[in-house]
């Protein structure tokens, strides 16, 4: 049986190990040696010239370790510099730099607290939304789809994370957000009186609003939760699903008692990594928000996200004082929370494969 | 060699034919090759664009963007080696970013503020235009308004679209629908020339800011970067009323009023209109001028000016060429295009000064 | 002689093994689950089928020989001189019939390949370079396992944080001359270190071992076993990954924002201010003239042309050069 041949993961290359998968597709094409004539040749190598061929072998491990620090220097240099540029107007805000939702840049105010709090609900709405709909195709492809269709479910996540985020931003704005302009008005005009819903679900102002950049966002975190909580499926024991099917349970049995609970920790896991992704979209949230730099109770209404405020304003932001450094303020923000749910998640990643590999 | 390498160095020499076919296959700007020659009633006398080489960036007022986009581009067609960039943004923008030089020319709609720019600089008046008072009510596409009244809209204290005063203007009720006031966000000439307006026809309502950034806005006013922005913001929502150029409003497809003029009568905001408020605008001696709540039967009261700011010292004869070619353009065959862009051309007089005011842009004399 | 004690009352599970079938509720129940994953299937795939067309059949009109030949608002200047560009004032809108209008973006596609192009220069060698050291030299050590884990943390980190950071410490500090196809391509080339290095070391560990240790036995040294055993045995799938890594930064807009400015001609080099596909899309989904609505989607139908053949390539280089044991 040909094993099929790995593809790097387009959105994932990291944390689970694809290791039981297969190591089939490799070419062991003729190994080249240093061009040996005769085999006396080739042994004298090692013996021949030590010290040179040590050094060249040290000498491309400490360049392979060069390249490597360099990720390292690269992060802890973005980390660094930006909070050094941004420092200006922590100082002069403050904590009320988070805590406040005056953002006020000719009057020389910067109260982030309406963006911390835009990001927040657009991540939270994508998740809410993407996540179902990712562990759906998910348990889909690797439980109940007939071969055929499994690569062709492959296909189409491939494609929806090809798809680069600005056309995303350009398709919501002109086709869905007209449309889903429509719907809230709808919802809006049924809910009205419902205690807590009629706040939540007031009507906004136009079709860009928080709700629109969250489902935009589901659709683009969809690809990579769908691919960790796939790998994340995959790795439960065949023995597990089995006795399970033995016993009589019917599909979403098995699926209930068996793979969801050796699941959990991964799809925490996934869950986070799609967080951490939905947080830090930039293109398609500036363009489907709204814009509006306060807090709006509603989820139609308009608002605006960290990373959009900065794209939007950046370019110019040399016209008022300490501008610049309370935008890039943001950008740490944003940096802060975004590693710290990535980390959480890939630390919570491994742990579950690790447990599930061990359990074995 | 192995297979792997052999079809991939296939593919590597296919792509490089291919980029190079592409880079040979076309000039650097093919417009050049295969279109007529401009012809205008006003050409200037033997001016050699073509002669003209580099790079020109340019930014700022928003308001004279769709102007300057279409001038740029015909320009681009009898000057092939100079390449000019509009970036648009806001008047105030536009002069930050020429104090520190990462532009040569910026668009205003206002004049320079004491301290905005060190060393000389010179106005080049460039068009003017209506600022309209732009709507979004279904169903409605003509609207009255006087002076009291919009600055009422705008200032917040009329909150909905059946507000007395509009019914008073209209003769009859509007629509029952809340007012949702779209503005600027950022400091722009555009706001400076409409706040300036409102209060002086009507300064016991206006209470808010006069100038370029109004701190004070209505707390359910939406901001916008630009004109455009403004317009996107009324065209997207019911009961919206917003300040913006007609060319950024044809261009959305929103509904602008008519407004009452110092003479009692309603003008709409069109080429006649913005001609008659020109025609009676005093020039001061640096070519500022202001047509704004002008006099005369027909003129438009909301008429706006908008100039080009450049350093009077340039670093060298070329960039001082370059600005000299591109500006005298502007002032000359860029005018004949300024009605289909949604501008009112200069007036002659002041356009013979101002192309000869490019004799001061120089370069250093050393 | 004892009796047998009859059979218990028969419950689900003893009727199922008997061949009595479900109950309904659990058939119920699993085929909800089924609707319910298709369902969720559904809700992912027509969307991005409509958003393929809407882009395909809105930007197909602005596809023309002089789209990658022209500069950017092709025929515009022209059109404007002949007055058939008309904003006019009285309801006047544009005279044009679709065919009028000639757009060019040239600009833009070189300066997405330009840009792209280096980026992948600066990253993908230090990329590959790095994950050789994680996985022949680091391995499983203390400092590879902490490098592994902060090149994923950095995979993760928003790509406007990178824009942002080659604006504040490369752009801002170079003033007028900052704004460049460099500036975008370092920016870029930070997005795509991470994934390269992981990518790459996903790959080189799937080179079995047995080949690294014949090399050995041969007497070759490590760097020479890298560089011409493991490397070229994982080639294929270090191209793949390398091609969806230039995929991605492709279609990135953040970190150009702030990094290459605007231009409406071609910039050939890589100094000066320059622009890209994604940020012609950007610049020109707000607008409301027809000829910028046409070079939006337009960009937008030719990024994702570019993307897809960079994505497709990698899949054929993967299963076409991959060896299979038969």
């Amino acid at each position: 049986m040909t094993p099929d041949p790995v593809t790097p993961d387009p959105v994932n290359p990291g944390p689970v190990n694809p290791g039981p998968v297969n190591p089939g597709p490799v070419n062991p094409g003729p190994v080249n040696v240093a061009a040996a004539p005769s085999g006396t040749r080739a042994g004298t190598d090692l013996l021949a010239a030590p010290g040179r061929a040590a050094a060249v072998d040290s000498g491309f491990r400490m360049l392979a370790l060069g390249a490597g620090l360099l990720v390292l220097a690269v992060l802890a240099a973005i980390a660094v510099s930006t909070t050094q540029k941004a420092w200006p107007a922590f100082r002069l805000e403050g904590l009320s730099y988070f805590t406040s939702s005056d953002w006020n840049p000719t009057q020389h105010r910067f109260g982030a607290l309406a963006f911390i709090y835009g990001t927040v609900m657009v991540s939270a709405i994508a998740v809410a939304i993407g996540v179902p709909v990712s562990v759906g195709i998910a348990l889909f492809t690797t439980e109940m789809a007939p071969r055929r269709l499994r690569s062709l479910v492959v296909t189409v996540v491939d494609l929806l994370a090809a798809v680069p985020s600005v056309v995303f931003g350009l398709w919501g704005l002109i086709v869905l957000a007209p449309w889903l302009d429509g719907i809230y008005d709808w919802i809006s005009a049924r809910t009205r009186g419902v205690p807590v819903l009629s706040s939540l679900l007031a009507p906004g102002v136009s079709g860009t609003s928080y709700f629109t950049a969250g489902v935009v966002l589901a659709l683009m975190i969809t690809p990579i939760v769908t691919s960790v909580a796939r790998e994340v499926f995959a790795t439960v024991p065949a023995n597990d699903r089995a006795g399970a099917l033995a016993l009589g349970a019917t599909r979403w049995e098995m699926i209930r008692g068996v793979v969801l609970p050796h699941a959990t920790g991964g799809l925490v896991g996934a869950i986070m990594l799609g967080l951490g992704r939905a947080m830090g979209e930039t293109i398609a949230v500036a363009l489907l928000i709204g814009g509006n730099p306060r807090i709006y109770a509603s989820l139609f209404g308009p608002g605006d996200a960290m990373p959009s405020v900065i794209a939007r304003n950046l370019g110019d932001a040399g016209l008022y004082p300490d501008y610049r450094p309370a935008l890039i303020g943001l950008g740490v923000t944003l940096f802060v929370i975004v590693v710290v749910v990535n980390a959480m998640a890939r630390w919570g990643v491994g742990i579950a494969q690790r447990r599930m590999v061990g359990a074995r | 060699m192995r297979s792997t390498s052999r079809q991939l160095a296939w593919l590597a020499f296919i792509l490089a034919v291919v980029v190079t076919a592409a880079a040979c296959g076309s000039s650097d700007d093919g417009d050049a090759a295969d279109n007529p020659a401009v012809t205008s009633p006003t050409a200037s006398a033997a001016v050699d664009y073509s002669s003209l080489t580099g790079t020109l960036n340019g930014g700022g007022s928003s308001f004279q963007d769709t102007l300057q986009q279409a001038v740029i581009a015909a320009f681009a067609d009898v000057a092939g080696g100079l390449t000019v960039n509009y970036a648009k943004s806001s008047s105030g923008d536009g002069i930050a970013k020429l104090a520190s030089d990462s532009i040569q020319f910026a668009g205003t709609d206002r004049p320079v503020k004491d301290g905005e720019l060190s060393g000389g600089f010179l106005y080049f008046p460039v068009a003017a235009a209506p600022i309209t008072v732009s709507f979004n009510l279904p169903g409605i596409s003509e609207l009255k308004l006087s002076g009291p009244t919009v600055a009422g809209l705008f200032a917040g204290s009329i909150t909905s679209w059946d507000d007395p005063a509009i019914t008073a203007d209209n003769g009859t009720a509007v629509a029952a629908t809340p007012v949702t006031v779209c503005r600027r966000s950022k400091d722009s000439g555009t706001t400076n020339n409409f706040t300036t307006y409102l209060d002086a026809v009507a300064p016991d309502v206006w209470t808010l800011d006069v100038g370029g950034t109004v701190s004070n806005w209505p707390a359910n006013s939406q901001g916008g970067e630009t004109n455009s922005d403004v317009a996107n913001c009324v065209k997207a929502t019911a009961g919206a009323v917003g300040y913006v150029d007609v060319a950024d409003a044809i261009k959305a497809g929103v509904s602008y009023a008519q407004v009452r003029n110092e003479a009692g009568n309603y003008v709409t905001a069109d080429l006649a209109g913005t001609q008659a408020a020109l025609a009676s605008a005093t020039v001061e001696d640096n070519l500022i001028f202001d047509p704004l709540n002008a006099g005369g039967a027909e003129a438009y009261p909301i008429t706006s000016p908008t100039w080009v700011v450049v350093k009077t010292d340039q670093p060298d004869g070329a960039r001082a060429t370059a600005l000299r070619g591109y500006l005298g353009y502007l002032l000359t065959d860029g005018q004949d295009l300024t009605a289909g862009a949604g501008y009112a051309g200069l007036p002659s007089e002041l356009r013979s000064r101002a192309v000869a005011q490019l004799d001061r842009l120089a370069p250093p004399t050393t | 002689m004892t009796t047998i004690a009859p059979p218990g009352p028969i419950d689900d599970r003893a009727r199922a093994l008997l061949g009595g079938g479900l109950a309904l509720r659990r058939r119920v129940a699993d085929a909800l689950v089924t609707g319910g994953c298709v369902a969720a299937l559904l809700l992912a795939a027509v969307p991005l089928l409509h958003l393929v067309v809407t882009v395909a059949s809105r930007g197909a009109g602005a596809i023309t020989p002089a789209w990658f030949t022209r500069s950017i608002q092709g025929n515009v200047g022209q059109l404007a001189s002949q007055g058939k560009i008309n904003y006019a004032f009285a309801g006047g809108a544009a005279t044009l019939a679709q065919g009028d209008i000639v757009l060019g973006m040239q600009p833009a596609i070189v300066g997405t390949l330009v840009i792209t192009g280096l980026a992948s220069l600066l990253a993908i060698p230090l990329g590959v370079l790095g994950a050789v050291y994680l996985n022949e030299y680091g391995r499983r050590s203390r400092p590879a396992s902490a490098l592994r884990f902060l090149t994923d943390v950095m995979t993760g980190v928003p790509s406007v944080v990178m824009g942002l950071f080659i604006f504040s410490v490369w752009v801002v500090p170079r003033g007028a001359t900052g704004l460049s196809a460099l500036a975008g391509a370092l920016a870029l080339a930070c997005l795509m270190l991470p994934i390269v290095v992981r990518s790459t070391e996903e790959m080189l560990k799937l080179v079995p071992d047995n080949l690294r240790e014949a090399s050995a036995a041969l007497g070759t040294r490590t760097w020479r076993t890298t560089v011409g055993v493991v490397i070229p045995a994982a080639l294929p799938g270090i191209t793949s990954g390398a091609m969806l890594a230039v995929a991605r930064a492709a279609g990135e807009t953040a970190p150009l924002l702030f990094t290459i400015g605007a231009v409406t001609r071609t910039n050939w080099g890589i100094d000066g201010v320059t622009t890209a596909l994604p940020m012609q899309i950007y610049a020109n989904a707000t607008e409301n003239t027809p000829e910028q609505a046409l070079m939006a989607w337009g960009a937008a139908l030719t990024l994702i042309v570019i993307v897809v053949v960079c994505t497709v390539l990698a899949r054929v280089v993967t299963s076409r050069f991959s060896f299979r044991p038969t």
